[in-house]
C-alpha cells in the first residue's frame, strides 16, 4: 500500500497514541493481524504508536504478557499502555507498579464501559491517587451514553469531572472526545475548565470541522492524534488532520508534538 | 488536497458518483442543514474539488416530515435549479405513503418519478413504520424487480430494536426472491459494518446485494470486501453532510486496489445499475 499523502506527511512526525493490537471474538476483520496493523501505520507515515492490547483489556495477566510480546516484536516503533481493570484492582495496580518504569510503557489505559465500572466508583480510588502521585498519563475510553450500547453509560465523559477535580494534577486523555453526537461538541467545555485534560478523535468520528472547532476553542496543544486501529483505518485519520482548516503548527502539534511532550517519547 | 505524487494524479482522475447526498433542513441539527438553493453550487464545488461527477440527492423533508413533499422538492430542483447535463444529478426517491394505500398504482408512480429524474428508491421502514420483508413488501418488490430499479436500505432502519439486532436474513431472502432487484445496503450511522461478518456472508450468498462505502471504517475493510465479494459489489457514497466528503473520497483513492477496481467502486457500479433500469 502506498499512501498518496506520503510526500506531504514527511513534514510531520506522527505519533498514533491510540492503537489496539490482538484479536477479539467479536472483531471479525480479515486484516487485523499485528503485522497488518503495524505495516499500514508505517505506510501512512506514523513514526511511533502507543498500544493498548485487546488481550490486556480482557485479562490482566495473560494480556500484559501479550502486550510485552508485541512491544518486543516492534521495539523502537511501538510503545504501550498497561491496563487498570477495577474489577481486579489490586492485581492491576501491582502490575502497573511492577512495569511502569519500563521505557516502552508510557501510560495506563482504562475502559469503564468495557469493565462495567463508573470512573467515580471506589474501585478506582487507589488507581487515581497512584496515577496522580506517579505522574502517569491515563487514557480513558469516553463516549456519549445516549447510544444503543448501554454499557457506554459507564464512560460518560462528564463522569470524569469529579475525578479531575479531586486529582487536579492527573493527566487524563478523554479518548474519542466523548464519542458521537452532541457529546463531541460538549466535551470541549471540559477542556476549557481543566487544563490537564486531553482528547483524541480516535474511532469513527468524522463529522465535519470537529478538529477546527476544538483548535479554535482550546488551541491545539491538548489534541492528540489517535486512530483506534484496527477499529478505524488510519487513512481516514491522516486525511482528516491533513485537510483540516488549521495552521501547519497546529497540525504538527496534533500529529505528534503534543504526544511527544506528554509521553516523553521522540517521534523520530 | 493531500499530494501531487504521480500515483495521486492517477487517483485524482477517478470520477466519483455519490448515491448518498442529503439536502434540506435537518430539524435535529442546524449544522447538518443544507439550504436547497445551494445545491447547484455545492455540486459544482464537489465536482471541482473531488471529481464527484454524479449525485443522487435525498431531501431531509422526505425522511423527517413527509416523503411526497421531499420528493416533490427534489423533483422541482431537478427541473429548475440544477444543470443536469454537467452535474449528472438524479433524485433518490423515498417510499411514499400513498403507495401503501394504492399498491396497484406503484408502477405508474415509479415511472412518473423516473421521468422526473429519480434513479433509486430509499426505504426507511423503521422511521416510517412499514414492513420491508419479501412477503409483506411483495407488491412493491415485484414492480422494482421487473424494472430493475435499485432499492437502498439503511442499516439504521433495519436495526428494529435499536440494539444492533439487524435482520440480515431478511435482506438475503429479498435478494434471493427478487434476483433482478439491486439492493444497496447503506451503512448510515450504524457501527455494525465495522466489525461483523454477516456482511461477508450476505455478499457471498447473493449476487444483487451491494454496500455503500462511507462507513467501511475498519482496517482494510474496503480491500477485504473487494477480495471476498468483488469490487463490483461496493458503491461509493459520501454521506454528506454527516461526514466530511474528503474522507470517503480519499479512502477510495488511497486504497490498495487496482485502478479498475477503484473505478468500479467510485462510479462504474452505480452507473451500470442506473443504465440497467428498464423504464423507458
Amino acid at each position: 500500500m502506498k499512501f498518496n499523502g506520503n510526500k506531504i506527511l514527511k513534514n510531520y512526525a506522527i505519533i498514533d497514541s491510540h492503537v489496539h493490537l490482538g484479536y477479539l471474538a467479536n472483531l471479525n476483520m480479515p486484516s487485523n493481524s499485528e503485522d497488518d496493523i503495524i505495516n499500514l501505520l508505517k505506510d501512512c507515515g506514523v513514526k511511533k504508536a502507543i498500544c493498548a492490547h485487546h488481550a490486556a483489556l480482557s485479562t490482566v495477566e495473560f494480556g500484559t504478557g501479550k502486550l510485552f510480546e508485541s512491544l518486543s516484536r516492534y521495539k523502537g516503533f511501538l510503545y504501550g499502555y498497561l491496563v487498570f481493570n477495577p474489577n481486579f484492582a489490586e492485581k492491576s495496580l501491582d502490575t502497573i507498579r511492577k512495569y511502569m518504569g519500563r521505557e516502552e510503557i508510557v501510560g495506563v489505559k482504562i475502559h469503564p464501559a468495557w469493565h462495567l465500572c463508573y470512573p467515580d466508583d471506589s474501585r478506582y480510588d487507589k488507581f487515581w491517587k497512584f496515577a496522580e502521585e506517579e505522574n502517569i498519563v491515563v487514557l480513558t475510553h469516553s463516549w456519549n451514553p445516549d447510544v444503543p450500547n448501554k454499557a457506554q453509560k459507564f464512560s460518560d465523559p462528564f463522569l470524569f469531572e469529579s475525578v479531575v477535580k479531586k486529582y487536579p494534577d492527573l493527566k487524563l486523555i478523554l479518548a474519542h472526545a466523548g464519542g458521537r453526537g452532541e457529546y463531541l461538541y460538549k466535551v470541549v467545555d471540559l477542556l476549557k475548565k481543566y487544563q490537564n485534560l486531553y482528547v483524541d478523535f480516535a474511532g469513527d468520528l468524522f463529522e465535519p470541522c470537529i478538529i477546527e472547532r476544538y483548535v479554535n476553542s482550546v488551541g491545539s496543544e491538548r489534541l492528540l492524534f489517535g486512530t483506534d486501529m484496527p477499529w478505524a483505518d488510519v487513512r481516514y485519520h491522516v486525511t482528516n488532520v491533513l485537510n483540516s482548516d488549521i495552521t501547519s503548527k497546529d497540525k504538527k502539534n496534533i500529529f505528534g508534538l503534543n504526544a511527544s511532550r506528554l509521553f516523553s517519547i521522540k517521534a523520530i | 488536497m493531500i499530494s501531487d505524487s504521480k500515483d495521486h494524479k492517477i487517483a485524482k482522475a477517478v470520477q466519483f458518483h455519490d448515491i448518498n447526498f442529503w439536502i434540506g433542513e435537518n430539524f435535529l441539527s442546524e449544522k447538518l442543514t443544507v439550504d436547497d438553493s445551494s445545491l447547484e453550487k455545492i455540486l459544482k464545488e464537489r465536482k471541482s474539488k473531488f471529481n464527484i461527477v454524479g449525485t443522487a440527492v435525498t431531501h431531509f423533508i422526505s425522511l423527517f416530515y413527509y416523503p411526497k413533499v421531499g420528493n416533490d422538492i427534489i423533483s422541482n430542483l431537478l427541473l429548475s435549479a440544477v444543470d443536469k447535463g454537467t452535474l449528472a444529478v438524479s433524485g433518490a426517491l423515498v417510499m411514499e405513503q400513498d403507495y401503501f394505500a394504492h399498491p396497484d398504482s406503484f408502477g405508474e408512480g415509479l415511472r412518473k418519478r423516473y421521468k422526473q429524474g429519480f434513479r433509486l428508491l430509499r426505504l426507511f421502514p423503521k422511521s416510517h413504520k412499514y414492513p420491508y420483508d419479501s412477503r409483506c413488501f411483495r407488491e412493491f418488490y415485484e414492480v422494482l424487480d421487473y424494472y430493475k430499479f435499485p432499492v437502498m436500505i439503511s442499516l439504521d432502519e433495519i436495526d428494529v430494536t435499536g440494539n444492533k439486532n439487524i435482520e440480515w436474513e431478511k435482506i438475503l431472502e429479498i435478494a434471493e426472491t427478487y434476483k433482478n432487484l439491486p439492493i444497496i445496503i447503506d451503512g448510515g450511522s450504524s457501527k455494525e459494518l465495522m466489525y461483523n461478518s454477516y456482511l461477508m456472508i450476505l455478499l457471498r450468498n447473493s449476487s444483487n446485494v451491494y454496500v455503500d462505502t462511507h462507513n467501511l471504517f475498519a482496517i482494510n475493510q474496503i480491500e477485504d470486501l473487494s477480495q471476498i465479494a468483488g469490487s463490483d459489489r461496493l458503491i461509493f457514497d459520501s454521506y454528506f453532510p454527516y461526514c466530511s466528503t474528503i474522507l470517503p473520497v480519499e479512502r477510495i483513492r488511497n486504497s490498495s486496489l487496482d485502478e479498475a477496481e477503484i473505478k468500479n467502486i467510485a462510479n462504474l457500479n452505480i452507473r451500470r445499475i442506473f443504465e440497467n433500469i428498464k423504464i423507458s
